[in-house]
């Protein structure tokens, strides 16, 4: 069954379970630093695509929030959990891995002279991305948090422009009951609380100010078109 | 200084005996075997320190040979500890050179829960943690930042805490807090206004350590057991004590060393400890036993109570043109309602009990009681029957204890952690502090609570210092709840937190900070924290250690030093001054203290603005913390100013602790009777009434404004606390309770045992080969029922998991009850690498995290909660052999230069 809220749903296609998909998940909910760029990496090699060319693109966004693991070892985690499939192409011949490194062991000059690794994402791969998607987690958000919808559009599209967190408070704080407080009282909302439900849909993200993604943007509109 | 020349193997199962001799209060050198010797004489430097294995800082000397530490003994001539350790400082060797020591910072290369670490500087580690902390506090402001540290062993407690909140973050807890210390040291502070209380452990009692001038006659060791906590100062004191014919009162569920010298044990069901103490209070006022010159002048409890609001009634709420500052009483001779000035008046004769019709300025009628009245009323069902009945305790014994300690006028409480680990923290600890003041043990010679060192007056709390109106607004669960906890270092309440990272409400922190060993082995419900704190973006660790917290939730971890590589004041001696002296340096650790001076100004380049003059305070080289150590470890001496550091090493050395003065001057008695030179009043104590408030306004007070602990009205900027603070006491059945559980009919307690301290030294083999595994004390009728033998593995599990022990068949504890370890999580090796391991021997995996809480301190069940047992296996993997323990066997290392 899907999830809805004034008639938005997640789409029952992409969150049917693939066999494979329990363990894609774990990964993506083991440490919350790493669920973008996870997804990310998915979504990049719905196409197959070289594995170096996914670790440049990778390391680049991994510099940007301060992480300790580098892209080959977010690669490897939805290689071993099936997220992702790797296809080696050695001196033109596409193989496996254990393929490659039997043929490798019996060389003896040393191996292949011309050798790329090819990344692709696997159905359950899909399923997740898919699932996890910027535009299904949103709904996810306004249904668990209905009484705040209007809160996140809003703060979305506030935030067009990159906005700081005093910004976005101080906006909060003379737009929305929830958040202003009278003297001897408390908001009845915290602003990191709204940020970082948007930030785990994938519909805000950080960029020396919060600004509403790519994604977040389509999402939104997708969602004020139903 | 000489040296006792044994090997290292039979110098350590020595020095165990030693430790379990002193334990029992035993002579313990005839366990001791000698061999050739170890070293040529004079060859070893010996540096004069104090241990740091617990929080006791018993002064002790450093050996050190080559460069490497090869031992550590007890310092002659202290009053603390008269020259003894107990064997967690003897293990000293053993933990520095410990071969999976922490030497340099490493970086998490793989997923959580996976062994993927590299090495990397200390410098990239600094940059990755600070630019993580600066980069989210922009994102979220300081909601993003949590701290925490460790029990009251670390050393990083006050330094972390203080951190996190010139950070601006809003949040720092450790597992100690409000289910250690906090309530007992807020009871006292809260209603006397003063820093002691009524903990040995904690420092205070101090009156134990002066046996050739003490009348003390009576003890009671309620919910504590020094012979295990405090092996070598308290546990030895109390051995002394009753060598000269103190007699003891223990209550405890369990048989503990303390126990089985005690003339009564109250071996009370566990979690009803404020039943207990109802009842004695109320035989205390039943049979008139109470100090009644001390209750009528010297606490609040004559003081008419408002019924509306519970506070009591100021002198201008109900006498026209009276001072604000007078309470009122009830004047017999004029049945009528007087303003009370400070301190007394001789005219008035006030009533202790009673209620009475008081109508007030507003020309409202009340029907006002006295705090005697209340307090009256709060224990008149607890009679000594239901007492016994409900603690399930025999009467006769309960009688004989009571005629023990209100006969004698010589007599003292000493309260520990046992009823703070339970929703009843705060009723706990305010039973205990009744009790002792209602008998007028206060500030004489014989009693325990006291307040020595002639420079020390009435030392008053304070408010903690960086916590600002934001931060104090915002502190996940205290802010709007628990606000006890503002007297603490550990501000954020633990389920609150908990809840926090997993739900987001009220918001979620993104950065922890981390200055701990084992968050798993000492939270309750560690397979909560381990899913919730997958929630948090960045987790950076301080440790001597990898842990399995290490291994499941860290990012980055750094090696801090331990006890003997650093220089450090030791706070708590008796009458004297006293140092931890930096005996070696391992690796690259830094000590913790000038790691977060590295934090913060990595911070502060990056353009984090600090509180003013707090960046200037962080020591910046390692010269400049041992100078600043000095200065404070010779503030107050005679001695001050007129060294540094290498002047006072060397003075220490030489001559041991410095003493303060002598111990006449230094036990000082009835400071409140002390006449104020300014008002040419008593001093009274520092409290609102300058009495002690034993009525418990006190406690409405934290709950509507956060003070004393803060130095602003929280109420004035969010309200007051929606928690339901009770001035008066009251006793509540636990949340799972035997008397209605048939599916978890065993209630499950712990306490300590010697070996270890808190959450630490579960890797010295030596130890471990004492003790292997956790024990799972049970009855001998109880055994039987379930099949279970004396040795066997036996699995307990509540309702929210399963831990293994093994069994200790015996009669020290009731037929209902099961006694365990407070803290096990043996860190499991698979080849050279580090598991979870945290989930096996782990008690915590049955404790409760989840309501009810105390409603004043947020205190929660660590204790006292149901379980069912059955005959279990070894768990897979676990090290129980003595040749299981040969890899965490010492591996000497040249010292190294520190890197800072």
């Amino acid at each position: 069954m899907a999830a809805s809220v004034e008639g938005l749903a997640i789409s029952e296609a992409l969150v049917s379970d693939g066999d494979g998909m329990g363990a894609i998940e774990d990964v993506l909910f083991n440490q919350a630093l790493y669920r973008e760029p996870l997804l990310m990496a998915l979504r990049f090699c719905f196409d197959e695509c070289e594995r170096a060319d996914v670790e440049e693109r990778l390391d680049s966004f991994l510099k940007g929030i301060d992480a300790t693991r580098p892209a080959s070892s977010l690669i490897e985690s939805l290689l071993a959990t099936g997220g992702l499939s790797e296809t080696i192409v050695a001196d033109g011949v596409r193989m496996t891995r254990s393929e490659y490194e039997a043929l490798h062991a019996d060389a003896e000059d040393g191996g292949c002279e011309q050798v790329f690794v090819l990344l692709r994402t696997t159905q359950d791969g899909r399923c997740v991305a898919g699932k996890y998607s910027t535009s299904n987690r949103l709904v996810g958000l306004f249904v668990e948090h209905p009484e705040l919808s209007g809160v996140y559009s809003a703060v979305l599209d506030f935030c067009n422009e990159p906005k700081s967190y005093r910004e976005i408070e101080i906006y909060l704080g003379t737009s929305f009951s929830a958040f202003v407080a009278g003297k001897g009282e408390r908001p009845l909302v915290h602003p990191s609380f709204v940020l970082e439900g948007l930030q785990l849909t994938g519909s805000l993200s950080w960029a020396g100010g919060w600004k509403t993604t790519e994604e977040g943007r389509a999402a939104v509109a997708s969602l004020a078109r139903k | 200084m000489k040296g006792m020349n044994i090997s290292r193997r039979t110098f350590t199962k020595g020095s165990a005996l030693a430790g379990l001799g002193a334990a029992l209060g035993i002579g313990s050198t005839g366990s001791l075997v000698h061999s050739e010797k170890a070293y040529a004489e004079g060859e070893a430097e010996v540096k004069a320190t104090c241990c740091r294995a617990c929080i006791a800082f018993c002064p002790a000397k450093g050996y050190v040979r080559n460069g490497k530490l090869i031992k550590v003994e007890g310092m002659p001539g202290s009053r603390r500890n008269e020259g003894r350790l107990c064997l967690k400082g003897l293990s000293q060797p053993q933990v520095v050179y410990h071969p999976r020591k922490l030497k340099y910072p490493m970086k998490r290369v793989g997923e959580r829960g996976t062994d993927a670490w590299e090495r990397i500087s200390w410098e990239e580690a600094i940059d990755i943690i600070s630019t993580a902390i600066v980069e989210e506090n922009k994102k979220y402001g300081g909601a993003s930042l949590v701290g925490a540290a460790g029990g009251g062993g670390s050393f990083s407690l006050g330094d972390g805490a203080a951190l996190v909140n010139q950070l601006g973050g809003y949040n720092f807890f450790e597992p100690g807090g409000a289910q250690c210390h906090t309530p007992r040291q807020v009871c006292s502070s809260a209603a006397t206004g003063l820093k002691t209380s009524l903990s040995i452990a904690d420092g205070n009692c101090q009156e134990i350590y002066f046996p050739e001038l003490t009348p003390m006659k009576v003890l009671v060791i309620w919910g504590n057991n020094p012979a295990s906590n405090n092996v070598a100062c308290g546990g030895r004191a109390l051995a002394r004590l009753r060598k000269q014919g103190v007699k003891t009162i223990v209550v405890d569920p369990r048989f503990t060393p303390e126990a089985s010298k005690a003339d009564v044990w109250l071996p009370l069901r566990p979690s009803t400890d404020v039943a207990m103490g109802m009842g004695w209070i109320r035989y205390i006022i039943e049979n008139k036993k109470y100090d009644e010159e001390f209750c009528m002048k010297w606490t609040t409890l004559p003081y008419l109570v408002n019924p509306e609001t519970l506070y009591l009634f100021r002198a201008d709420e109900v006498i026209e043109g009276a001072s604000h500052d007078d309470y009122v009483v009830w004047d017999k001779k004029t049945e009528s309602p007087k303003a009370m000035p400070y301190p007394w008046d001789d005219n008035l004769d006030p009533a202790d009990f009673g209620t009475y019709t008081v109508t007030g300025v507003d020309g409202k009628t009340y029907e006002s009681y006295t705090g005697f009245q209340a307090l009256k009323d709060s224990v008149e069902e607890w009679t000594l029957e239901k007492t016994a009945e409900v603690c399930w305790v025999d009467k006769a014994d309960l009688e004989a204890a009571l005629e023990l300690y209100t006969n004698e006028e010589y007599a003292g409480i000493s309260e520990g952690v046992a009823g703070e680990q339970a929703p009843h923290a705060m009723k706990y600890s305010q039973v205990a502090l009744t009790i002792d003041f209602l008998m007028g043990n206060v500030e004489k010679p014989g009693v325990t609570y006291n307040q020595f060192g002639s420079g020390m007056k009435h030392t008053a709390v304070s408010p903690r210092k960086y916590v600002t109106e934001e931060i104090a607004a915002n502190t996940i669960g205290t802010s709007d709840k628990y606000r006890v906890m503002f007297a603490s270092f550990a501000r954020t309440v633990i389920p609150s937190l908990l809840d926090a990272l997993e739900t987001g409400k009220p918001y979620r922190p993104t950065v922890y900070l981390d200055f701990s060993l084992n968050k798993l082995s000492a939270l309750a419900e560690p397979q909560r924290w381990v899913e919730a704190l997958k929630n948090v973006p960045y987790i950076f660790q301080t440790s001597l250690y990898m842990t399995s917290f290490t291994h499941e939730c860290v990012d980055v971890v750094l090696p801090t030093s331990d006890w003997s590589e650093i220089d450090l004041k030791a706070d708590g001696q008796i009458n004297s001054a006293a140092m931890v002296q930096r005996l070696v340096h391992i690796g690259e650790t830094i000590n913790v203290v000038i790691v977060c001076g590295m934090i913060a100004r990595a911070c502060a380049e990056k353009g984090m603005e600090f509180p003013k003059g707090a960046l200037e305070k962080w020591a910046v080289t390692d010269e400049e913390w041992r100078e600043s150590v000095a200065k404070s470890v010779l503030e107050g001496t005679p001695l001050e100013g007129t060294m540094d550091y290498a002047q006072l090493c060397e003075y220490l050395n030489e001559n041991g602790p410095i003493e303060a003065q002598s111990p006449e001057k230094y036990r000082t008695f009835e400071i409140y009777k002390s006449i104020d030179s300014k008002t040419g009043l008593p001093l009274g104590f520092p409290s609102p009434s300058k009495k002690a408030d034993l009525y418990g306004e006190c406690y409405l007070r934290i709950r509507d404004t956060g003070l004393p602990f803060l130095d602003f009205d929280l109420g004035e900027l969010i309200g007051p606390s929606a928690s339901n603070f009770s001035p008066t006491l009251y006793y509540e059945e636990p949340g799972e309770t035997p008397m209605d559980d048939t599916e978890y009919p065993l209630v499950y307690s712990s306490g300590r045992f010697p070996h270890y301290h808190h959450g630490t030294l579960r890797n010295v083999p030596y130890l471990r080969e004492i003790m292997p595994a956790p024990p799972l004390w049970i009855h001998p009728s109880t055994a039987e029922q379930y099949g279970i033998a004396d040795g066997d593995w036996v699995k307990a599990s509540s309702r929210r998991g399963s831990a293994t022990f093994k069994a200790v068949v015996t009669q020290g504890v009731n037929p209902g009850v099961v006694m365990g370890e407070r803290f096990w999580n043996p860190e499991k090796l698979e080849g050279e690498k580090v598991s979870g391991g945290w989930t096996e021997m782990n008690m915590q995996c049955m404790a409760s995290a989840q309501p009810p809480y105390c409603p004043e301190s947020g205190s929660y069940t660590l204790r006292g909660f149901q379980v069912k047992i059955e005959k279990g296996e070894k768990p897979e993997g676990v090290w129980v052999e003595p040749e299981d323990f040969a890899p965490w066997m010492p591996e000497p290392t040249d010292s190294t230069e520190a890197v800072h």
